[in-house]
């Protein structure tokens, strides 16, 4: 069990986004603290108890410390997080659409949605484009920290091609679809502005 | 409730106390959590978020002075670098000035 690295994960979190040298520093000075207290009172479940302890105790202040290294900054409110929870819920509906029309077309979870409404050739072709449009969006929403631009590109793409490939659907998947580029957007600037921020 | 600019809590106070009475020594966080925790007859220490927070305050207001030990002492004894405070001349006179002051009754006390 090693609870101190729950202590040190939360300095790393609270400390995001602000400057780099204080980051650092409070990270440093907080991982000196945790090694001498386990020196001190040695290893064991009480010590790393009293570590986590000490942690969860000072998060009133941590956050407070937070506030005030950020003051004049924008800081995520509770309206950004019901906004990237809304827009996270937007992103697993369409997945879960998408995913479920190409199942459906297979027939692998035992029902057929369009019985002799197929031509020869189609269930393939359906299944193959889900399957494309499911890895777009999926990839999408995996790069959006990393290279959001890229990301952005694949779920534009995932969107406009859900749309012609279920165009009887376009009424359900277009506001989806535009909920999660929005979505992504939104993310890529902000982590533009974190990157910016955190450099000057 | 917002603290008057300046003014010290009793934690930095207390932190303060423990600086001039180490008369110059310089100390590092967990060594003051301890030290604190001895004074106060407590088994917890401090919380790593209230004991950096105030020995910021203190920093920044000038009634301590911090500097980050030299790393090949830390690398010859095997552990992570330390942060050492030590008091100012400033952080002195402000003990001697907060004792000088004279501790307001609450009411309670008045009618007792």
């Amino acid at each position: 069990m090693n609870l101190t690295r729950l202590a040190l994960w939360w300095v790393d979190r609270y400390t995001r986004g602000g400057s780099e040298p204080a980051r650092v520093a409070r990270r440093e000075e907080i991982a000196s603290d945790v090694w001498e207290h386990r020196a001190v009172a040695g290893a064991g479940p009480r010590v790393e108890f009293a570590v986590l302890s000490r942690c969860v105790r000072g998060i009133p202040a941590d956050i407070s410390w937070r506030r005030s290294r950020h003051r004049g900054r924008r800081l995520p409110s509770l309206r950004t997080a019901v906004r990237v929870a809304g827009w996270s819920l937007a992103f697993l509906a369409y997945l879960f659409l998408v995913g479920a029309h190409g199942y459906s077309a297979t027939a692998v979870v035992g029902f057929d949605f369009y019985g002799a409404d197929w031509e020869p050739g189609d269930v393939i072709w359906y299944a193959r484009v889900s399957a494309m449009l499911l890895a777009l969006l999926l990839a999408g929403g995996i790069l959006i920290r990393r290279w959001p631009r890229i990301a952005v590109a694949m779920l534009v793409a995932a969107t406009l091609g859900t749309c012609g490939a279920f165009w009887w659907a376009t009424p359900i998947y277009a506001p989806l679809g535009l909920a999660v580029v929005a979505a992504a957007v939104a993310l890529a600037r902000r982590r533009a502005q974190i990157v910016s921020s955190a450099a000057s | 409730m917002r603290r008057k600019p300046g003014s010290l809590v009793p934690l930095e106070l207390a932190i303060l106390e423990l600086a001039a009475a180490r008369a110059g020594d310089p100390f590092h966080g967990f060594e003051l959590a301890k030290a604190l925790a001895d004074a106060d007859g407590s088994r917890a220490l401090t919380a790593h978020g209230t004991l950096y927070k105030a020995l910021g305050r203190l920093a920044e207001q000038g009634l301590l002075e911090d500097e980050w030990e030299d790393p090949d002492v830390a690398l010859g004894e095997g552990r992570p670098r330390r942060r050492l405070y030590r008091i100012t001349g400033a952080g002195a006179r402000r003990v001697v000035e907060e004792h000088r002051r004279e501790p307001v009754p609450s009411p309670k006390a008045a009618l007792a």
